[in-house]
Parts: structure tokens; C-alpha cells; sequence
């Protein structure tokens, strides 16, 4: 097919001067990056520096006139408990799903690796739990962890003579229940991108592994793990890049409470902006927001790199 | 025990264990659909046993209005036109970088690189503000547009996937006077067809399932999205709890369908190419 | 910072234009709203749901055939506020809207509601009833209905823990919800997840009734001779009193409204804070339910309900004439007799209007004749910001009930909040 589509496009055009095509390459380039270009410039570029210059000012999202006001904005955001505390749990949130999910998605991934009857259904099953909207899983799940004696949970603890958990009534509870459900979620999703790295192993390392008397554990460390790295990496980008924009689970689970406790960064910028009318925070907050991920994004592609440069 | 009546045992214990774990980790989705088949009080006098009587009421009163009918079509015509459109920003992008090596192109991807950490909702105060000024808040086209913004993410996988093409396939095509645009059309685009494929479904999960711009963007109900549809069920219906799972249901038969036709290829195409780029 | 916009404006249109083409003709095939039979068409995105005001929008359109009112509901009281707020600013405002506790003073700020005063169809509506709906004069929205809150209490669940009445004080209300809570049901709870607590905002009416104060209760707070801390920690501390009693358990911290109802019907819960708005379901149920006021700060006579006008209607500025004169019929004819009868009834509000006064059902007898006629009713209506602040509030109440704060820090939280406010 490949070899087909060359030889139709050698016979219907004619050879060209090679130092004139040069700048005629450039160019063309330059015409297939344009979309993303303007996609950049349009969605990206002008509206960071929009934010970073309404947040330096007092506008309110709706008023013809407003003041510029300095660094004000920043210095009330570090003034602000519930600001503060959205920074707080975004951070545990991205940093406690990226751990948690990598570390029950890899033994899983190996389990579901291994000879099993069902094999293929567990798969699926796990998979699919990570398939649906997570507003939609935060809802579902609100009914399930409902502090009250009438709550699906504390109904199934009631059972067992476990007494009633505040699950989304109490701050650290309210904290665990999200990190609880997006591991719930993700790690079936996670799992399948491993068992697909775990099939790239060549199956003679571990014949040979085996020969040298390696043990199961022995085979998991010095074999398993290091091949897993590039899997690894891929993985923990995604939690990490998607726990830091974390907005739909908690806003659909908890709404942020009970206080501020999950809120995150992302919704306090909508409401502040939006919902609040505050749209000079609104925008500082943006700024930070995203100062805070291109740092942690950096922090990690770096380690990420140096890992993998060590087991190369 | 021989060593094969070991395997045996393990074998059936890891049968066990996983598929034990694998059913209470489905409960959920059970307590859903279950539910959707009860009335008020025998959901709450039983949550997860089967009902005590089945009933269909719920999903006739689903679909009574329509509205949940119009959600679909919105979230598909939203759907298909911002991958379709991402997809082909994202390809012809990661194309240009690896077809011409310059230093403009080198920019171009470094900056795509930190655009690929910055968050949408730390754009979305300005962007609300540059759609208000269009009439577009509050429109399917207007969503669609804030959708582009993905196409960052589809140039990441394709060019990490691109990169392993080898590079003399591209001069042989140039040395038979091929431009760049067939070379695109009629060589790369077949060659990378698993990479498309993953991406396609990557983000048709990530637009169908988004809540967060419907959210903020939409308020209307006839524009309104699926998940907007379900999580505004959650009021609208609030004491009437069967009817919201009803919903839930309807909302994931669709993704349920599309899971299993696309599951094998949804990660293999990220194997091949690392994410990186 | 024009000639920005204007650039940005130009970029964006030339993405736009491209993706519109192939955008529009698929999305106009879906959408089948325009009656080309010359009707006028308005939109009403109505705080109110379809079961209190949906009766009122089909006795209008039967009057008026040729008006078609196509009409959205919000949801919860913060859901309403965004959501209108991004219409509004997104230059699509529907054509009647609501001006609700939340959103008055900033929507009125923004000029996007058109001016109200003098129109002959607020005849009737007395103009103390007005002042939370006007700025510099003007009037910007039309309140046709006073709501009231109330404790709601199961007759059967007290007469077990040996009451007949209903307390009349805090302390005594919180030992009776001690002993309700050993007998096995549970005592109270409430919904101060989208709201601030209604049981905290009858207790604070109370507290500054019994130091004689009358008017808007917390002018001073608002005028700066006062604090929060001042003024609303002992009543914080008393609110805490019944937390700490386990009477505000701490499962009540997140429950919705409907959560708290679904309790009470299916007879497991003491007390809850209600209104009018949840009789229909109520008498449904079958419970034996009685109305009681908020029991005082500390006199045997010093209790208070929770109530005000209801949310204001009001018509967008930016709407065409011809949409306006549609929109002004449509005031007018909830603000008349058929209008008000309808809408009252079905949202289980109070007429505020002279064209029309109802009998009051029986369970509120009590709570409208003894307190909301001799104007013993009250609710917070922060004059600057009220979702900032109440958000706040909120956030301070599940905090103390929760027991990581003390009454003072919450008090002292709400001052550093106003104080950042304009």
C-alpha cells in the first residue's frame, strides 16, 4: 500500500531543484503548524496575558471602569483560608492519586497478566470503571457515602455492627471519600496501560531469570518494575496532569465542603471569577494555577527523565 | 504437589481473588442500574437487592419530556465536529515539526510542551469573556471552539508516535518529487492509523463526558449536554431518586457501547508512542 | 486596551468564521424553536420550579395566545445565581429573570435590569415590600409573594420523648433533642449546604429582639458601628450550644434540603426547617406534623421566624420593545387576581399584593398571624457581595458544627471576609 502510493506520486510529479525546496519546505511547515498556531494564540496566549492583566487590577467582571490595584490580588489570595486551602487539597488530591493509582494499578496489572479463567471479563470490568463521566460517578457516589443512617454505606456497615461514618460530613473524611473514588476509578484504566506495556517484556528475560534461580519477587523487582519505566512514566504524567485540573469529582461529590475542605484550585477560580464577581482574584488565582503546574509538570518530566535515563 | 498442581491452585486463587475484587469494585454501577428498576421506597428500604416488583415507569417518565433525547443529539453533533477538528489540527501539526526540522519548528514544539501543562480553567475567565463578545457563550459552536484546545494533547501523542516512523520514508517520497501535502495525506496519515485511532478515542471519552465547560458555558436547555442533562436531574428530580438513576443509566448505555467496540485500541496506540514527545 | 480587543477580536473571527461553516448548518437542524406564526417569544429562566409557577405561565399563555413564554428553571440557589450571571453577561439574558436574596445588589449594579418604577402593574404591592429591590431610587424588580420559614416537628416522635408543645426557648429545645436522640430517632437536621441555616438565622432574630432592636436587624454591622463579632458570636456560641449536644449532628453538614425532607417523611426525623414550599409533600405522607417558630435567644416570648419578600421579577434591559411590552403583560398578570391565586397556591407563599389574599392553610395559622403580620420574621440580606458572604457563612457554620472552630473564630472569619469586600 505504502510502496503503492510512492510509486503513484513519483510517476505524477516532476523532480524539483533541491535549493529552491528548501524554502518551500519551511514554508509549507509553517502552514500545517498555522491551526494550532492560532489555536494557541487564540485559546492559550491571549487569554494567559489577559488574565495576568486583570489580575492586577480591581475589575469585576462586569463594570465599565476598574483600577489597577498591583500585586493586591496575589497578597489577598495567600490572606485567604479558603484559597489556601484549595491549593492544599488540589495538591494532595494530584499527588495522592498519582501514588495510590500506580501503586495498586501495577500489581493489578500483573495479576490480571498471569493464567486466570475470567481473565478477559475482569479486564473489562476493571476498565470500564474509568470509562464513564466522572460528574456522573461523583453523583452516584454522593448517594452511596451519604452521612445519614439511610446512606447505601453506613446501611452495609449497619450490617456488619460497624456504627455510622460522617463519610461526606466531615472534613478529612469528606477528603478521603474523593481521593477514595478517583482511585476507585482510574485504577482499572491504568491497569490495562501496563498489562499493554507488560506485554512488550521479552519472555526470555524472565526464562533466563528463572535459570539463575530468581524467585517471583526477585523477578518483579529486577525485571517487571524497570521494564515497566516508560509505562510508568506515561502513567503518572496523565494522574499528575489530570489531578492538578481536578474540578468534576468533588464539585459533583461534595461541592467543594463540608467548609472548604475539597475545594479545589479550579473551582475556586470559576466561582470567584464567575460566580462571586471577582474577577481580578479570579484571574491572579488563574496565574498562579498555572505557574504552580508548569512547575510541577517540569518537577516531574525531569525526574521522569533521569529515572529512565539510569535504567536504560 | 507436582509443580503443575501448584500452578493449578494458584491459578484458581487468583481466580477468585480478582474476580471477588473486580464485583465489589462493580457494585456501584449495580446499585445504578438496579435501582433504576425500583420505586422511591424500595430503594431506600433496600438499596441493593433486587426489586421487590421491577418497574419500566421510571424510564418511560425519562423520556417523557425529550429533553433527554435532545441532550444526546447535542453531545454527538459536539462531539464528532471537535475531534474531527482536533484530530486534524493535532495530526497536520506533529507532521509539521517532524517533516521540517528548523528552529521555528523547534519552538513551535517547545511551546506546545508548556502549553500541554497550562489548565483550561486557568483560560477560561478571558475565553468566557471573548465568547460573550461573539454571542457564542451558551452555543454549540461555542463549545466546539473551546474544544480546539485539545488538539495540543492529539499533537502530543501523534508526534511521540510519529518520531518512531523512519525518517527515510519521508525522503524517498520527497526524491520522488512528492509535496508535503501528499506525503501527509497519502503516506503519514495511513502509516499512523493506530496512534488516530487511540487519540480518536481518548477524546471523544474527554468531550462526550466533559462537565466542566458545559457547566460554565451552557445554561440553556436546549443546548444542554448529557452530563449536564444528569447532573441537573439531581435537582430537578431530587426527591425522586429512581428517575435520576434512570438517567444515569440512559447516559452511560451510549458510552458503555462505545467501550466495547474501542477497547483493544485504546491503549495500544500509547505504547507505541511514548507521551511524551 | 481597545485596540487589543479589537485585535483579538479579528483573530478570533477569522478561527470562528472557519469552524462556524461547518458547524452551523448541523447545529440549525436541531433546533426548532422559531414560530413563525407571529407570536412574540419570550424566555423566563424562573427561580421558581415548574410545580410553583408552571400553572401561572399556562393561565398567561391561554390569555395571551399570542405570546409564547418558553420558560427554564434553576436549580439550587447558587446554581441560579451563576447560571443567570453567565447569561447576563454573556449578552444572552432571558427576557424575565429573577432577582433573588443572592443576586440582587450585583445585578442591579450591572444595569442589566430594566427600570420598573412607576409601571402601573406594581399597583397593589405595598412599598416597604420594594426596598430589597431598588437602587438610587429606581425599582428593578417586582416581589409578589413573602415566603416564611419555620421549624417543622413530627407530633408522634415528640410525644414519645414527653413533649405535647413544642419549646419555646434554645435550652429547652436542645434537651428535647437530647432526649429524641436516645429514643432512637433522630432529633434535627437541616440544610445549610446551599443556604446559611435557617435555625441560625431565627436564633440571631431573636437574640436581637430581645436587645430591642428592630428595622434591618444588622444595620449596624452594615454601617460599620458594628462587628460580626460583636454582634453574632454569642449567638454563634448558643447556635454551637446544640452541636455540641449532638442536637446539630454532624451528619446534618452537607445535606441538601431534599436529603433532610426525604428523612422527615419517612418518619425518622424529630425536627427540620422547612416552609410552606414542602406542605404538598408533607400532607402526602401521612406524618402527624406540626409548625412551631425558632425558639428564642432566652425569653419564654422572644421567638422569630425565618421570611421576607420573595425573589423579584424583572425584565432584561437589553430586550427588544416588543419583547418588553410581552414581558410587562406577564408582571401584570401575576400581579393580579387570577395570577397571584395561581402562584401562591402552588408555591405555598404568602401574597404580598392587595389584589388577592388567601386564606392561610391551617399548620401556618400560627407562624403567619402571631409573627410574619407583627413583622417578627427575618433573614440576612448582606447590602454588599451576598454570595462571597454567605458562601462564607456557610463554610464558617459547617466548620463549627464540625467542632474546628469556636464561635468566636467563626464570627471573626465573617469580619476579615467583609472587610475585603469594596
Amino acid at each position: 500500500m505504502t510502496a503503492a502510493t510512492i510509486g503513484h506520486a513519483s510517476a505524477t510529479t516532476k523532480h524539483k531543484h533541491a535549493s529552491s525546496s528548501l524554502w518551500a519546505e519551511n514554508l509549507s511547515s509553517l502552514w500545517f503548524l498555522l491551526p494550532i498556531i492560532i489555536v494557541f494564540s487564540i485559546l492559550t496566549l491571549i487569554p494567559l496575558v489577559q488574565s495576568f492583566f486583570y489580575s492586577l487590577t480591581d475589575y469585576d467582571g462586569y463594570s465599565t471602569t476598574f483600577n489597577f490595584v498591583g500585586v493586591s490580588n496575589y497578597v489577598a489570595i495567600f490572606k485567604d483560608p479558603s484559597l489556601l486551602s484549595a491549593l492544599g487539597f488540589t495538591l494532595l488530591y494530584a499527588f495522592a492519586t498519582t501514588l495510590l493509582v500506580t501503586c495498586f494499578a501495577i500489581p493489578l496489572a500483573v495479576t490480571l497478566n498471569k493464567a486466570m479463567w475470567g481473565r478477559s471479563f475482569a479486564r473489562s470490568l476493571f476498565f470500564f470503571l474509568g470509562v464513564p463521566a466522572q460528574a456522573i460517578i461523583g453523583l452516584i457516589w454522593q448517594y452511596i457515602f451519604s452521612p445519614l443512617g439511610s446512606g447505601v454505606m453506613n446501611k452495609v456497615l449497619a450490617v456488619f455492627g460497624i456504627p455510622n461514618v460522617p463519610w461526606l460530613a466531615d472534613d478529612n473524611w469528606a477528603r478521603f471519600c474523593v481521593i477514595f473514588v478517583a482511585v476507585w476509578m482510574q485504577v482499572g484504566w491504568h491497569a490495562t496501560l501496563y498489562l499493554a506495556y507488560l506485554q512488550t517484556i521479552p519472555a526470555d528475560l524472565y526464562e533466563q531469570a528463572r535459570v539463575d534461580g530468581a524467585n517471583s519477587r526477585q523477578q518483579f523487582f529486577h525485571i517487571t518494575l524497570p521494564q515497566l519505566i516508560p509505562g510508568i512514566v506515561v502513567s503518572m504524567f496523565l494522574l499528575m496532569t489530570g489531578g492538578l485540573k481536578i474540578y468534576d469529582l468533588p464539585y459533583t461529590l461534595t461541592g467543594g465542603g463540608p467548609g472548604y475542605s475539597t475545594n479545589t484550585l479550579s473551582q475556586a477560580i470559576i466561582l470567584k471569577g464567575i460566580g462571586q464577581s471577582q474577577y481580578g482574584l479570579g484571574s491572579a488565582l488563574s496565574v498562579l494555577f498555572t505557574l504552580a503546574c508548569i512547575i510541577v509538570i517540569a518537577a516531574q518530566t525531569g525526574i521522569a527523565n533521569a529515572v529512565e535515563k539510569r535504567f536504560q | 504437589m507436582t509443580p503443575s498442581q501448584r500452578e493449578l491452585v494458584k491459578k484458581i486463587i487468583r481466580t477468585i481473588v480478582v474476580l471477588a475484587l473486580a464485583l465489589i469494585c462493580a457494585v456501584p454501577l449495580y446499585y445504578v442500574l438496579i435501582s433504576s428498576f425500583k420505586t422511591s421506597i424500595d430503594m431506600i428500604k433496600n438499596p441493593l437487592g433486587l426489586p421487590a416488583r421491577w418497574t419500566f415507569d421510571n424510564y418511560k417518565e425519562a423520556f417523557a419530556d425529550g429533553t433527554i433525547v435532545r441532550a444526546f443529539i447535542n453531545t454527538l453533533i459536539v462531539t464528532v465536529v471537535a475531534v474531527a477538528l482536533q484530530v486534524l489540527i493535532g495530526s497536520m501539526a506533529a507532521f509539521g515539526v517532524i517533516y521540517k526540522k528548523s528552529k521555528f519548528t523547534a519552538i513551535v514544539g517547545g511551546v506546545l510542551m508548556v502549553t500541554f501543562a497550562i489548565p483550561a480553567q486557568a483560560t477560561m475567565l478571558p475565553l468566557y469573556r471573548m465568547e460573550s463578545d461573539f454571542g457564542l457563550v451558551d452555543s454549540l459552536l461555542g463549545l466546539i471552539v473551546l474544544y480546539m484546545g485539545s488538539s495540543v494533547f492529539c499533537y502530543f501523542l501523534i508526534v511521540g508516535y510519529m518520531k518512531s516512523l523512519p525518517q527515510e520514508l519521508f525522503e524517498a517520497a520527497k526524491i520522488d518529487g512528492a509535496g508535503p501535502w501528499r506525503i501527509y495525506y497519502r503516506i503519514v496519515l495511513p502509516l499512523i492509523t493506530p496512534i488516530l485511532t487511540t487519540v480518536v478515542v481518548f477524546q471523544v471519552m474527554g468531550t462526550w463526558n466533559d462537565f466542566l465547560l458545559p457547566s460554565v458555558f451552557l445554561s440553556s436547555t436546549e443546548n444542554q449536554t448529557v452530563v449536564l442533562q444528569v447532573y441537573n436531574a439531581v435537582q430537578q428530580f431530587s426527591t425522586n431518586w429512581p428517575l435520576f438513576m434512570t438517567i444515569t443509566v440512559l447516559a452511560l448505555v451510549p458510552v458503555f457501547i462505545f467501550f466495547c467496540f474501542c477497547q483493544k485500541w485504546i491503549v495500544s496506540g500509547l505504547v507505541a508512542g511514548s507521551v511524551k514527545g | 486596551m481597545k485596540g487589543f480587543t479589537k485585535k483579538v477580536a479579528l483573530k478570533t473571527a477569522v478561527a470562528l468564521a472557519a469552524a462556524a461553516a461547518m458547524v452551523v448548518p448541523m447545529a440549525a437542524c436541531g433546533s426548532g424553536t422559531a414560530g413563525g406564526s407571529g407570536k412574540t417569544k419570550i424566555t423566563f429562566y424562573s427561580y421558581f420550579k415548574d410545580s410553583q409557577i408552571g400553572d401561572v405561565v399556562k393561565g398567561f399563555e391561554k390569555k395571551n395566545p399570542d405570546i409564547k413564554l418558553d420558560i427554564q428553571y434553576g436549580q439550587d440557589p447558587a446554581q441560579y445565581v451563576s447560571t443567570l450571571q453567565t447569561r447576563l453577561a454573556g449578552g444572552k439574558p432571558p427576557t424575565i429573570f429573577n432577582l433573588t436574596m443572592d443576586n440582587r445588589t450585583d445585578v442591579m449594579k450591572s444595569g442589566a435590569a430594566m427600570d420598573l418604577t412607576g409601571e402601573d402593574f406594581l399597583d397593589g404591592i405595598d412599598d416597604t415590600n420594594f426596598a430589597l429591590f431598588q437602587q438610587d431610587g429606581k425599582t428593578y424588580g417586582m416581589p409578589v409573594s413573602a415566603w416564611v420559614g419555620a421549624f417543622f416537628y413530627n407530633k408522634d416522635i415528640l410525644k414519645k420523648a414527653g413533649y405535647d408543645e413544642f419549646p419555646k426557648t434554645w435550652d429547652e429545645f436542645i434537651e428535647m433533642g437530647k432526649k429524641i436522640n436516645d429514643s432512637g430517632s433522630t432529633a434535627f437536621l437541616e440544610d445549610f449546604n446551599t443556604q446559611i441555616a435557617g435555625s441560625f438565622t431565627g436564633l440571631l432574630a431573636s437574640y436581637y429582639g430581645e436587645q430591642g432592636k428592630s428595622g434591618d436587624l444588622d444595620e449596624d454591622i452594615w454601617s460599620g458601628k458594628s462587628t460580626f463579632a460583636k454582634d453574632w458570636t454569642p449567638v454563634f456560641q448558643k447556635w454551637e450550644d446544640a452541636a455540641k449536644a449532638g442536637v446539630i449532628p454532624q451528619k446534618s453538614v452537607g445535606l441538601s434540603a431534599d436529603q433532610v425532607k426525604q428523612e422527615f417523611v419517612s418518619g425518622n426525623l424529630g425536627v427540620m426547617r422547612s416552609g410552606p414550599w414542602d406542605l404538598p409533600d408533607l400532607e402526602k405522607s401521612g406524618i402527624d406534623f406540626g409548625v412551631a417558630p425558632f425558639p428564642a435567644y432566652s425569653k419564654e416570648d422572644g421567638q422569630w421566624i425565618n421570611g421576607g419578600p420573595d425573589q423579584g421579577f424583572a425584565i432584561a434591559a437589553k430586550a427588544s420593545d416588543q419583547e418588553k411590552a410581552a414581558a410587562k403583560k406577564f408582571l401584570a398578570y401575576l400581579n393580579s387576581e387570577e395570577g397571584l391565586k395561581a402562584f401562591t397556591t402552588a408555591a405555598g407563599t404568602l401574597s404580598l399584593s392587595s389584589k388577592y389574599t388567601a386564606e392561610t392553610p391551617d399548620a401556618l395559622k400560627d407562624v403567619v398571624d402571631n409573627y410574619f403580620k407583627t413583622n417578627k420574621f427575618y433573614w440576612v440580606n448582606w447590602p454588599k457581595s451576598p454570595t462571597v458572604m454567605s458562601t462564607e457563612d456557610i463554610a464558617q457554620q459547617q466548620k463549627l458544627v464540625q467542632g474546628q472552630i469556636s464561635a468566636k473564630d467563626a464570627a471573626e472569619a465573617l469580619d476579615a471576609k467583609w472587610a475585603t469586600l469594596k
